[in-house]
């Protein structure tokens, strides 16, 4: 049926049959209508994104303070900057916060999954349940954990007022531990988004390969350890790549659980760019905060992109 | 030696039997198949043997050591899927020794255990690649070299050669049969393919709806079906069927074809078969016994057919023969010359006959 309805078309568009194989057009000519449906979002990001990152690595390299000031000054701006502590705090935070909090996610995500294929009753439920941190506003997140962590009001003081008179469970005061406070809510925050992937991975499994490891002799922690956990090695990198752009990203978490304290104690290298922009009249120094974030994206990213283009080429 | 013996063994899933009443026997050395179309439960069987499943009621036992609650690993029995099931993170010499690595072995001894079985399977030369670069015949050689390495005292085989194209499954199947008269162990082979079972097995076990409806060597069941559903589903082509309906008594009893009254009743050369007048049957023949043209002057049913359907196969000829409303299958030699739509008579030999009760299927006598 749909041949003979093929048969009765009219004679083909001029550009449509040939077009793909380009007989008689070239170059730019034949791809002319691909070209013109992606140049909208092309233009937009080239633009916004690709032409404000090259204004913002020009602003970091001039004398701007309140308003842009195209003089050039250099490095002066990154060298203040580095010389600051502030911003040595920040990136530090960065550092410890999106190790742990990518490790400890994928980590915990992946034990929630594994117990979830367990066939255990009621599965969807839990799933949503787990699921639904991560609709949750980081506003709401932080501001709950900022009550869930306060010594005042939150767990030391349930444990203590429970009868438990030594409890301590201080984390988001104390400058030393602050960041790890921030972690637990982050981790609170994804866990559940992560098992979701995981779980997806976990039931895309070959049974026969599990009770092929089973008759190998290999128990329960050896078989996922050996066997499944490498075999859903893709999710892990859609995770992590995923967990990474989320930590570097994190901004309101800090601004509504710690406001950067005790004192800059957690801040990150956003929440000193927004400072520095807008608090302080400093634009030269918070864009060069803003090019070394994109330079520590690159340096996480570019490992991952090179090793998927060689494995692109060896095909 | 080894001798695999399952007796009463069931198995339920809730309110399901998969399983009811399972005996079998395997001999030391035997090669059982467990013959049946898909969900008759000869998966699940060779899963309970395994012990990845467990049983519901009944014992499997390996020489004279009940194995029925025994963990899976400890049963010293090993399996190659359908799927092969090879681990895609691991180099070809992990996959199979991973049974090994697994209980501790040295490396060294390891590699050297994987390179003398995959010399005895010519894939010396995959040992370090991954599965993902083989292809199907070179990944099913691997995994039954994950079984051969652990020299155990079972193999077990589920429908190991259905994901492989004509060409390999006929050389693995070969492969097989020639490591099964090296190594000589005790193994279970599931298939839904009768041409496998005949081939392989020593012992066959056709399966139907969760028991075993016959037991015996490849040549018994197709000498002598138990039932229809084994006539059918045993030789290819099938089977063909006819009803019929026994005449009179003693000596002088006769098979009366139903709808051909016309047709001179054949008399039974066997005495004694479990039958009385008015006997419904359903009468069976194998299409190479069918005999076309005026034949010998052997005993048998002689009818007037019209030849519909001419299938040249090379080594044989397959005929398609329309007798009254009923469509039969003859296999004939090549050499044959047959036209598509002349009539030829037609002659059902009275000594290969099968007779089934048309009530309960079952075979007739012996």
């Amino acid at each position: 049926m749909s041949q003979s309805s093929l048969r009765v078309e009219p004679a083909p568009h001029p550009r449509g049959g040939a077009g793909r194989f380009g007989r008689g057009r070239s170059g730019l000519g034949r791809h002319a209508p691909a070209w013109l449906a992606i140049s909208p979002s092309l233009l937009a990001i080239l633009i916004f994104v690709y032409g404000f990152a090259l204004w913002t690595a020009y602003v970091s390299l001039s004398a701007s303070r309140m308003v842009p000031d195209f003089a050039l000054v250099g490095l002066r701006n990154y060298e203040r900057m580095w010389g600051q502590d502030r911003w040595l705090v920040a990136a530090g935070n960065l550092v410890t916060f999106t190790a742990l909090y990518v490790v400890v996610t994928l980590a915990v995500g992946l034990l929630i999954a594994i117990l979830l294929d367990q066939k255990v009753r009621g599965e969807t439920p839990l799933r949503t349940i787990f699921l639904y941190p991560a609709a949750v506003s980081l506003i709401v997140t932080g501001i709950a954990w900022k009550w869930l962590l306060n010594p005042g009001t939150g767990v030391e003081a349930f444990m203590r007022s429970a009868g438990w008179e030594g409890f301590a469970f201080d984390w988001i005061i104390r400058s030393e531990t602050v960041i790890y406070a921030i972690v637990v809510a982050a981790v609170w925050q994804q866990a559940g988004f992560v098992s979701v992937l995981f779980l997806a991975a976990l039931r895309g499994v070959d049974g026969e390969m599990v009770k092929a490891a089973r008759l190998d002799g290999a128990g329960p922690i050896r078989t996922y350890w050996s066997v499944i956990i490498p075999a859903i090695r893709p999710a892990f990198i859609s995770a992590g790549v995923l967990l990474v752009a989320f930590a570097l990203k994190t901004f309101d978490l800090v601004v509504a659980m710690t406001a950067q304290g005790p004192g800059y104690a957690s801040a990150l290298p956003s929440t000193f760019v927004y400072d520095m922009a807008f608090q302080r009249n400093q634009l030269g120094m918070a864009a060069a905060g803003a090019i070394s974030i994109l330079v520590f994206a690159a340096i996480i990213v570019l490992p991952y992109v090179v090793w998927e283009f060689r494995k692109s080429d060896a095909r | 030696m080894t001798r695999l013996s399952i007796s009463g063994l069931r198995k339920s899933f809730g309110v399901v039997d998969v399983l009811k009443s399972v005996d079998i026997e395997v001999e030391d050395n035997g090669f059982l198949v467990l013959l049946g179309p898909s969900g008759c439960g000869k998966s699940t069987l060779l899963n309970v043997i395994a012990g990845l499943e467990r049983a519901t009621a009944g014992s499997i036992r390996i020489d004279d050591r009940d194995i029925t609650d025994v963990e899976a690993k400890d049963r010293d029995i090993a399996m190659v899927f359908q799927s092969y099931a090879l681990y895609p993170s691991m180099s070809v010499a992990r996959n199979i020794t991973f049974s090994m690595e697994v209980r501790g072995v040295p490396r060294a001894e390891r590699r050297k255990a994987a390179e003398t079985v995959a010399a005895s399977l010519q894939i010396e030369h995959l040992l370090d690649r991954r599965p993902a670069q083989l292809s199907g015949g070179q990944r099913q050689r691997v995994a039954i070299g994950r079984a051969l390495v652990r020299s155990p005292k079972i193999f077990l085989f589920d429908e190991p050669l259905s994901n492989l194209d004509t060409q390999l499954r006929l050389e693995t199947r070969a492969l097989i049969k020639r490591l099964h008269q090296r190594v000589g162990a005790t193994s279970v082979y599931v298939t839904h393919d009768q041409s496998e079972a005949m081939t392989l097995a020593t012992r066959i076990a056709v399966m139907a709806k969760g028991e075993v409806a016959q037991f015996g060597t490849p040549a018994e069941i197709y000498a002598r079906p138990a039932s229809v559903f084994v006539a059918r589903f045993v030789g290819s082509p099938p089977m063909n069927f006819l009803a019929g309906t026994i005449v009179g008594e003693g000596a002088g009893r006769t098979l009366q074809l139903d709808g051909f009254a016309d047709i001179a009743p054949v008399a039974l050369e066997a005495t004694g078969l479990p039958v009385s007048p008015g006997h419904a049957v359903t009468v069976g023949i194998r299409p190479d016994r069918i005999v076309i043209g005026e034949g010998a002057s052997r005993d048998g049913l002689r009818l007037l057919a019209t030849i519909d359907l001419v299938e040249e196969t090379g080594t044989d000829v397959l005929v398609y023969l329309k007798v009254g409303g009923l469509e039969l299958i003859a296999r004939q030699p090549p050499e044959a010359r047959l036209t598509p739509g002349t009539s030829v008579p037609i002659l059902l030999p009275v000594k290969d006959l099968h007779l089934f009760d048309r009530e309960t299927e079952l075979r007739i006598g012996f």
